[in-house]
């Protein structure tokens, strides 16, 4: 594992991490069936791509695994935990959301305000109502020490202090990121991660995400379209097609034959 | 076509209104004694007063220019505490009639929302006079009702409008509601209200200026006594000196609003 240059706050190590079960799941959204009978386990320290075609339910399958959504038929856990179970109390679901951090497609950031208050929202978690106001307002030193430090390991230090929409849109992406390790963690979700990316910036996001989450020891869980740069950058790669998993293998045994029957167009479409 | 049929319709209901009143527009064409007075009054606009028209004002009397100001500052002062009071009480009241709350909170809310926007500041006003007497913070009142009635109004679409992406990002991160609005969706939205607040600030001064009518010190005030003593080149000094007020204003909102909202 490559320690960070930077010396990380304690508090970030304390941290383990987490174990995820998907149990039997469906999922129907707007009548539409999106998962059907869904069963993975991920482990501490794995790094996961999840492919397959657009429609597939790759971007469901994460928003259960963060607490997002709760499924229709089965259970989605997080260390033993159900979410739709702890969704009964607000505050239990909240800590259970809180140890899932996800990168968004569209990196959700909020474009006017600053770097800094993009990221210290991530944090919110452990903050009470007038602790999160003064993060946002006439946030401390040292939480403006530990934001930039978080920044600087991720290239984006100078930024702290500008609004997020004169950031390019790689930058913008890191600041997502920042702003969920800045949650501290247990996991890192990312959803399609590099769709609007060119190739030679895709492979060297996918490489910084690899970075954080071995040097926090966070299982990373990826959705990817581009199933070659899942096949040479990730451990394991799980094909889902039309709500179903095609293949669960590691990255060295997921051939040729087996991608090209995961993106075939249905015979309707055909 | 619908267009075209609502616009035929509006000039149909124009026509009737037309009709019932009995218009004639003879009646608009003044009588000889009335075009001396509109001569008077429209002449006096290219030779606006520097001083008092009347040599023979009480001695009490502010010099004039001391005069325009106080009226111009009591105006920018009415319509600034009005302003102010209307933020207070209509951001809470925009939270409470958004999408972000429960119906059964949203629904009276806006009822009482719609209520203070209903009636006019002006007949606020009347009421309020009668009922407080002639009271700085019985003006000031008169204004914030329909005025922080329409902010709220206008803010609760705007936080129901702005784009919520990052409002629930930070919710699936773990935070409060009420931490997640404060981070992420009131600062998306902040900007346009912003603007719509100094738009509404200019607003607010035409109506403070307006109050005076009533007797309270604006420019208003000074205007009907002008009008009343057929002092026309001060009524137009008064005239200019509001639509300077607005001018500025309006470059100094606009300004703003380039900033925040571009």
């Amino acid at each position: 594992m490559v320690r960070p240059a930077v010396r990380w706050p304690d508090s970030i190590f304390l941290a383990t991490s987490a174990r995820f079960a998907v149990d039997q799941v469906s999922l129907d959204l707007g009548g539409q069936p999106v998962l059907r009978e869904v069963s993975l386990r991920f482990d501490a320290e794995q790094s996961v791509a999840i492919v397959g075609p657009s429609g597939a339910g790759k971007t469901s399958l994460l928003r259960l695994m963060s607490g997002a959504i709760f499924p229709d038929v089965g259970s989605v856990q997080l260390d033993g935990v159900s979410f739709a179970d702890s969704a009964q109390n607000g505050a239990a679901l909240r800590r259970m959301r809180a140890q899932v951090g996800f990168v968004h497609q569209d990196f959700a950031l909020v474009p006017n305000l600053r770097v800094l208050q993009n990221v210290v929202s991530g944090g919110f978690s452990r903050r009470g109502f007038w602790g999160a106001l003064r993060d946002l307002v006439a946030p401390r030193r040292a939480l403006q020490e530990e934001v930039f430090q978080l920044l600087e390991h991720l290239g984006i230090g100078d930024k702290m202090f500008q609004r997020v929409d004169t950031l390019s849109g790689g930058q913008q992406q890191r600041v997502a990121l920042a702003r969920a390790l800045f949650q501290k963690p247990r996991a890192l979700l990312a959803d399609e991660p590099v769709s609007s990316v060119d190739p030679t910036r895709a492979r060297a996001l996918l490489e910084l995400l690899h970075r954080v989450a071995a040097e926090r020891q966070l299982p990373l869980v990826v959705s990817l379209h581009d199933a070659e740069l899942a096949r040479e950058l990730f451990a394991r790669v799980i094909g889902l097609r039309e709500g179903r998993v095609v293949f669960d293998l590691p990255a060295s045994e997921v051939d040729q034959d087996r991608l090209q029957a995961l993106y075939l167009l249905p015979s309707s479409e055909s | 076509m619908r267009q075209g049929l609502v616009l035929i319709a509006l000039l149909v209901v124009g026509l009737a209104g037309y009709l019932a009143l009995g218009l004639e527009l003879g009646g608009l064409i003044p009588n000889r004694g009335g075009f001396g007075l509109l001569g008077d009054f429209l002449g006096a606009a290219l030779r606006p007063a520097f001083q008092y028209e009347a040599a023979d004002g009480p001695r009490d009397w502010l010099p004039f220019y001391q005069q325009l100001l106080e009226g111009l500052w009591r105006t920018v002062v009415f319509a600034a505490a009005a302003i102010g009071l209307s933020i207070v009480v209509g951001l809470p009241l925009a939270i409470l009639a958004s999408s972000l709350v429960p119906l059964w909170v949203r629904i009276p809310c806006r009822a009482l929302i719609a209520g203070m926007r209903s009636v006019h500041e002006l007949l606020w006003a009347v009421v309020l006079l009668a009922a407080v007497g002639l009271n700085s913070a019985g003006a000031v009142l008169a204004l914030t009702i329909p005025y922080a009635g329409t902010l709220a109004k206008i803010f609760s679409e705007m936080l129901d409008e702005a784009p919520r992406e990052a409002f629930r990002a930070v919710r699936l991160s773990g935070s409060t509601r009420l931490q997640a609005f404060m981070g992420a969706l009131l600062p998306r939205a902040a900007p346009d209200m912003a603007a719509y607040a100094f738009y509404r600030f200019e607003c607010a001064l035409r109506s403070a200026a307006v109050l005076g009518f009533f007797g309270y010190p604006t420019i208003g005030y000074y205007l009907k006594l002008a009008f009343e003593s057929l002092h026309f080149r001060e009524v137009w000094t008064w005239l200019y000196l509001m639509i300077a007020m607005v001018l500025v204003l309006e470059a100094w909102s606009s300004a703003l609003r380039k900033r925040f909202v571009a």
